[in-house]
This record gives structure tokens, sequence and C-alpha cells, in this order.
């Protein structure tokens, strides 16, 4: 249960970014304007790297008990999210032309834009963990804890 | 809700009964609270059995479909499964951190998130568990956050 609400946060999240990262790609380049199908197909893509996602996690989970290294989890995250949009997005959507400027293109938007909610991500997390700290430290002092 | 406590040296054990038309959300509360402190786990170790009170538990594991009761002087094991603990403890100071551990946040020193979406946990004793990035929601929970 708590695997399936992660994913469709994870399908949720990287359909809004996606909208906002086609619909500024779009407006910038000058391209045709967004269609109803696009957006059918931004769903379809979000679903393709989601599922990737699970899968790989799934894989890791088996090689990996603990956790995997770190550059591994992030070189996963930019190669699955960079793989679907260039041969979905790309070959079978042709949303922009196959070539070299394209395909570096998309890596660098991958890029950036992984790092950036990376960060954003993390930060929250201190926050909450520093939170979690602030709580069991003011119990402990409360309780007179001693173990 | 109404408390009627009964004091008398004729009671050789203490006994609750509740009596109520129908268990509402405030009731389960109080019946789940009861059920954790009137709970004990049997524990095995040398061929030895012990008694167990849950607030002397850090964790509890299961590895290779084997119930692992940690405790702050040693370790044990349970028959009962990981899933049927968890069930009993589930409204007390015990949470899910992965598929196969349950933690006792009184024994949490501190935590710290990791880079892959994992927090790390460090325990009174020095020990380190890793929660699960899925899990993670749950534990933020049993914290109000």
């Amino acid at each position: 249960m708590q695997k399936l609400k992660y994913y469709i946060n994870v399908f949720l999240s990287s359909y809004a970014i996606a909208s906002v990262v086609i619909a500024a790609v779009n407006y910038f380049s000058g391209a045709t304007s967004i269609s109803t199908l696009w957006i059918f197909q931004m769903a379809f893509l979000c679903l393709a790297i989601t599922i990737l996602m699970l899968l790989t996690d799934i894989l890791t989970e088996k090689l990996y008990k603990s956790a995997p290294p770190v550059w591994l989890f992030i070189l996963l995250g930019i190669i699955e999210v960079s793989a679907c949009v260039l041969f979905i997005g790309g070959l079978w959507y042709n949303w922009f032309d196959f070539n070299v400027f394209w395909i570096l293109a998309v890596l660098v938007i991958d890029v950036i834009i992984y790092f950036a909610v990376f960060g954003i991500m993390l930060l929250q997390e201190k926050q909450s963990a520093d939170s979690i700290n602030k709580i069991i430290e003011s119990e402990r002092k409360k309780n007179g804890q001693n173990y | 809700m109404k408390l009627t406590v009964e004091q008398d040296n004729k009671y050789d054990e203490p006994e609750i009964i509740i009596r109520c038309s129908g268990i509402n959300a405030e009731l389960q509360k109080v019946i789940d609270a009861v059920k954790v402190c009137s709970f004990t786990i049997k524990g095995y170790k040398d061929g030895y059995v012990r008694k167990i009170d849950h607030d002397s538990i850090c964790y509890i594991e299961s590895v290779d479909e084997k119930t692992f009761i940690y405790c702050a002087d040693s370790i044990y094991e349970c028959k009962m499964k990981l899933y049927e603990l968890e069930e009993v403890l589930v409204n007390s100071s015990f949470v899910r951190i992965s598929k196969g551990c349950i933690l006792n946040i009184h024994f949490i020193e501190k935590v710290k998130p990791l880079l892959n979406g994992k927090y790390e946990v460090l325990l009174l004793n020095g020990e380190k568990l890793i929660i699960n990035r899925h899990y993670v929601p749950i534990f933020k929970k049993k914290f109000g956050l």
C-alpha cells in the first residue's frame, strides 16, 4: 500500500514537472502549441517513467539489502527519465528531432531538473528530520528518560 | 466517557471491563492501549523462554522468515510473525520502518535523511537502522508531521 502511494505520488509529480517543462520548451522554441494529444502522451510518458522507477527500485532492493550507493541512485534516476523522454518523446511521438542537438538538450534539461528537484526534496527531508529530532529531544527531557 | 476505578483488596489481578453500545475511534484507542499494556512477548534464547515487556524492545526484525526481538541487553527469537506483532502494537510507540523491521520510537537518539530518499536512525545503543523511503511518510506521521 505504501509503495502504491509512493508511486502515485511519483507519477503525479513527474506529470506536473513535465507539463511545466514542455510548456516552457514550447514557448521558448516557438514550436507548435500543446494539443490534447500531447496531454495524453505526456501522461503515458510519466507512467512509463514511474513503472521504470518501480522496476529499478525492486531490482536495487534485491541487489542492495540496506541502501544502494548514492551515485547509483542519482545515475539511475537520470537514466530512467532521459531514456523515457528520448525514446518515447523523441523516437515514438516525434516531439523533437532525434539528432545530437536535441539529445544533448534533453540530457542537459533532465540533469538540471533532476538536481533541482533532488535539492528541494533533500531540504524538505532535512527540515522534517530536524523537527523529529526536536520532538525526540523534548520528549526525552519531559519524561526524564535515561535508557 | 465515564471512568470508574474500584479499588479493593479482594481483587487479585486488575481487570478492565468496558461497557458501551458500540466501539468508536476514541474507544478503539483505549482498547488498543490496554491491549499493548497487557501484552508481553515470549522470547526464546538458548533454550530458555522469557516474557519480554514491549517497553524494553528496541526493534523487531524479520530475517529469513524468523522473527527476532532486539532489546537493549539481548536478542531473542519470537514465534510470532512480524505482521502479527505489528497488529498488536499498532497504536503504541512502534512503527514499521521497512518490510522486515518494526522500531520502537522511544529508543531513537536521532534521525538523518539520506540522499536516496531513505532515513538513517541512530538508536540510543549506537546501532543504526535504515527507514525505507516507502515507510518514511508513516514514520513522519508518528511524530505528527
